[in-house]
């Protein structure tokens, strides 16, 4: 009778261990899926104007990729596709810091606004075709 | 002739003549003796013989005094025939007995298979239903284990991708096994309120007939039983006297 009671327990406590595996739901994270469906992965930390060495003024962008989206195998470098206030956009590396963050710098020719939107995307080649997908935008003031 | 006086009624009063045995056996070579041989058809492999109403055989050949005898033949599930017979002077008399079944075990042998099947239907199906299904609900447990952990596994390796198709490839993976794992899972949950429904049965349908079904038994007494009999086995002679 003892027996039969462990069975019944161990048949009946198992099911519970069988649960959905809400992880399941978590996996669309990361920034490489083309389906991904978190929030925007990156953030422009500072845009200020500055006037280079031949006297030109221009506005400075940093950024850099938040690190939970980031994968947890971190390649060299992230490649990405820029473009600022809906101009024409172009593609700039993001590389690997010492601190383990993907980050970047890049300059553009202020357009007499003191808002800028940047639009960042992630870049892959597939099959000889250039991707960019993922793309979210953020605005801030000068 | 010593006899020996153990109790009152019911009681046997039992002298082993086991010299005597010896003495017999020797004896019934000298002396104008024949030897007869019985052939008993039965399916039990075991008979008694009461020869002249005063010995009793277990024994399927013996020796006897010439001249024409009379044997009583039982066996268990079989009606006592009777046979006469003669016996002649340095020559072995081979008695062929045929054996009819008996009512009481034409009887039984219809209780106990009705028995048996009552059996077969309350625990026997009912067991193997349950053993089956149990074990096929282990299966899909293993199975759903197995590819839980599967899919952990696709998960790392999606949060590790660091390339498009990498990333394409364990999603595609995650969701794949994680659509088997809710198949086993489910299966698993079927088969789990099938085994317990069985287990139920059987326990219900075992108890059951434990309360209602009692195995046939069938242990015919020897009609030989009660006599004053000369006892003679391959292991000696022994004189039996019933009292009551």
């Amino acid at each position: 009778m003892r027996n039969l009671l462990y069975i019944l327990i161990f048949l009946f406590a198992l099911p519970s261990c069988l649960k959905k595996i809400d992880e399941v739901d978590e996996a669309d994270k990361n920034i490489f899926d083309p389906t991904y469906d978190g929030d925007i992965w990156f953030e422009v930390d500072t845009i200020y104007l500055f006037t280079d060495q031949w006297n030109n003024e221009k506005v400075k962008f940093n950024y850099h990729i938040l690190e939970e989206r980031t994968p947890l195998l971190k390649p060299s470098q992230i490649n990405l596709w820029i473009a600022v206030n809906d101009n024409n956009g172009f593609f700039a590396p993001a590389p690997l810091s010492t601190a383990g963050l993907y980050g970047g710098t890049f300059t553009q020719l202020p357009d007499g606004t003191t808002s800028y939107c940047v639009e960042i995307g992630v870049v892959t080649i597939n099959g000889g075709d250039t991707l960019v997908y993922n793309q979210f935008t953020q605005c801030k003031d000068l | 002739m010593k006899l020996r006086l153990v109790n009152i009624l019911n009681l046997n009063l039992v002298v082993f003549l086991i010299a005597l045995s010896m003495s017999m056996v020797g004896s019934a070579q000298d002396t104008d003796k024949g030897q007869v041989k019985f052939l008993v058809d039965v399916d039990n492999g075991y008979f008694e013989i009461m020869i002249d109403d005063t010995m009793f055989l277990k024994l399927f050949k013996c020796d006897l005094e010439l001249g024409k005898h009379s044997a009583k033949i039982w066996s268990p599930g079989y009606i006592t025939n009777q046979v006469d017979f003669e016996v002649f002077k340095d020559s072995t008399t081979e008695v062929l007995v045929n054996m009819a079944i008996s009512n009481e075990r034409k009887q039984f042998e219809a209780d106990y298979k009705s028995y048996r099947m009552d059996f077969h239907k309350s625990i026997t199906i009912p067991g193997y239903t349950t053993l089956g299904l149990g074990l096929a609900t282990t299966g899909f447990l293993i199975a759903a284990y197995d590819t839980r952990r599967q899919v952990y596994a696709d998960i790392d390796s999606y949060n590790y991708s660091a390339s498009y198709i990498d990333a394409v490839k364990f999603k595609s993976d995650v969701l794949a096994n994680n659509q088997k794992y809710n198949r086993l899972r489910y299966t698993y949950y079927t088969f789990l309120g099938l085994t317990a429904a069985s287990l139920g049965t059987t326990i219900y349908t075992s108890v059951k007939f434990k309360r209602n079904r009692k195995e046939p038994t069938f242990n015919p007494d020897s009609p030989f039983k009660t006599s004053s009999t000369l006892y003679i086995s391959p292991f000696g002679v022994s004189w039996l006297i019933n009292i009551g």
